[in-house]
């Protein structure tokens, strides 16, 4: 089955990292895979996207043509992405308003502190870490191991630990959320 | 520098990334050529082929290479085909721009029968037209930009797994024949991230022929064995050699004024790639035996009408895909067989190899384009099937 994710966000944010990790971890899990990206002149500060494709069987076009899952860590993403965002969103709950009202049917919707995580471990670049942790408790798209090992392949040496934690406080704080959803009946 | 770039004969395991890696096209290629034994690399950086100068830059001085930043593309050939006459495999990456300025030297490799490889990872054009955006407008430039005669090998590679195998596939066949040969990506391939698997002991080495008699014997550098190519001497050894762009003689004298030598290397050389088509030729047939509607595409329009065909196929219409993978030379046979289907072809541009392959299949065929920016969606391409099976 053909899986479709947007990670959208700015420069300089480690959104194509994030991509990269999430590809590669489909790999190391024996899938397909594929990510393009799309961004600005700019080299930082503007809107940037990495989609990822991730299939049982070889993917034909490449790209992501409808969104299943959206991920967003910055405002300009969304606003500019926000008509297609698939059936799950899952957001930086200080970086990103949406503007939904009452979600739409069949939209599910998780706003994530990852920013707020990543300053509490003293760096802030490790949002997209952060981030991805919560994304695999969240999705189940592949399993915790193969995520946390592709993410501890994409980092630097000197950062290994670092990384380590930011991905599994992202990974509490999904599954966190995903039981008080449970609990309150709205998931 | 008392470096020895010179090629090896065997495969250098221990400088290919063997293993399973998630990869943008643009690093496989440069992966790819480590691993066919490029030891040199000049280049001028520009968008979307920089990832391969840039990872170049990186990888060649880990394994005794030299990597160049140049002033400029024109430069940055001359480069290439200056390392190859000293007997290093060399290569060179660029996108449209850059591939214009090479154009005079292309001849000048093309002239004096030097193996090299240029990849073109190709963008919306013409002149600096849309740098961080697809085209696929450059695949009659890499047959003709040059002036004169001359006979191509280039590849569309449609993934980055295919970066890796037609890089090397690039390099060896510039070894095998003495020409450049070419890798015609785009901005798509270049960019996305996918699969890429690299077994050394799958990979195969061709290294150009070298001269079977001693330096101070007799020894003409453009004599031609059966096979219509020379060996080649490296510039150094002790072998009498002359290069020129001029018309030469099978000594590498020029012969400029004289139409019977022109005749008889020219020939010669075209003949050495022509005469060799079977061999070099490669294309992917997708259900084409049934097939009443046949789509023809390359690179990553490709995947683009592979998913086309598939919805198609879905909806019970009989659609096949012949997917090019030498562009050049064109497999004219293959597409004269298409001739009693309905063949639609798919392309960033205003129909370049469209036009090729009407001329072989002796009928119109349909398009579909795009200019450049936005690669062909698998809709349009959808939507134009659905319209010729009402036909």
């Amino acid at each position: 089955m053909r899986r479709e994710i947007r990670l959208g966000g700015f420069g300089g944010q480690g959104i194509m990292l994030a991509g990269q990790i999430l590809g590669r971890a489909a790999i190391l899990a024996g899938k397909h895979a594929t990510m393009t990206q799309s961004y600005g002149p700019e080299m930082r500060g503007a809107r940037v996207a990495a989609d990822v494709v991730i299939a049982d069987e070889p993917i034909d076009y490449p790209k992501v043509i409808k969104p299943e899952i959206s991920v967003f860590l910055f405002q300009g993403a969304y606003d500019y992405y926000r008509r297609e965002v698939g059936q799950l969103l899952i957001y930086d709950q200080d970086l990103v308003k949406p503007e939904l009202g009452e979600p739409p049917d069949g939209l599910r919707v998780f706003p994530i502190r990852a920013n707020g995580l990543a300053e509490e471990l003293g760096r802030r670049v490790v949002v997209n870490i952060v981030m991805l942790g919560a994304f695999t408790a969240i999705t189940g798209l592949l399993p915790v191991e193969v995520m946390e090992e592709a993410v501890l392949r994409s980092v630097p040496k000197k950062a290994l630990e670092l990384n380590k934690e930011a991905f599994r406080r992202g990974l509490e704080h999904g599954k966190e959320l995903l039981a008080r959803l449970d609990s309150e009946g709205r998931r | 520098m008392g470096m020895n770039l010179i090629a090896k004969a065997e495969v250098e395991r221990e400088a290919i990334l063997a293993g399973t890696h998630f990869l943008s096209g643009d690093d496989a290629c440069a992966e790819g050529a480590i691993a066919a034994g490029c030891r040199f690399f000049a280049g001028y950086p520009i968008t979307p082929s920089s990832e391969i100068a840039e990872r170049m830059a990186r990888r060649l001085p880990q394994v005794g290479g030299v990597y160049l930043q140049m002033e400029d593309e024109i430069a940055s050939m001359a480069a290439i085909i200056g390392a190859s006459c000293a007997g290093a495999k060399a290569m060179t990456a660029t996108s449209g721009p850059g591939f214009s300025l090479m154009q005079e030297n292309i001849g000048l490799a093309f002239m004096t029968e030097t193996p090299c490889v240029v990849v073109n990872v190709q963008r919306g054009g013409p002149s600096t037209g849309m740098p961080t955006l697809i085209g696929q407008a450059d695949m009659m430039q890499v047959r003709f930009g040059s002036h004169g005669d001359y006979a191509v090998i280039a590849y569309a590679p449609a993934s980055p797994q295919e970066m890796f195998d037609y890089t090397i596939k690039a390099f060896n066949m510039a070894e095998r024949f003495r020409t450049p040969t070419f890798v015609m990506s785009d901005e798509l391939i270049g960019h996305m991230l996918e699969r890429v698997v690299i077994d050394p002991d799958k990979i195969k080495i061709i290294n150009r022929k070298r001269p079977r008699v001693e330096p101070g014997e007799r020894f003409w550098p453009f004599e031609p064995e059966a096979d219509l190519v020379p060996p080649m001497a490296l510039a150094g050894e002790g072998y009498r050699i002359h290069v020129t762009g001029l018309t030469h003689d099978e000594r590498g004298y020029p012969a400029a004024t004289e139409p019977e030598v022109q005749e008889r290397m020219l020939e010669r050389m075209l003949r050495k790639i022509l005469d060799h088509r079977e061999e070099i030729i490669e294309y992917e047939e997708v259900e084409l035996e049934d097939a009443e509607i046949v789509l023809v595409a390359y690179g990553s329009t490709a995947r683009a009408a592979m998913r086309a065909l598939r919805l198609a196929r879905e909806r019970g219409l009989k659609v096949g895909m012949l997917r090019l993978i030498t562009c050049w030379p064109f497999p004219d046979k293959k597409v004269a067989e298409l001739r009693d289907a309905k063949i639609i072809v798919a392309e960033v541009n205003a129909g370049q190899m469209a036009r090729e392959v009407e001329r072989h299949a002796r009928k119109p065929v349909y398009k579909v384009n795009r200019l450049g920016g936005e690669p062909i969606h698998p809709d349009e391409i959808l939507r134009k099937i659905e319209e010729v099976a009402q036909r």
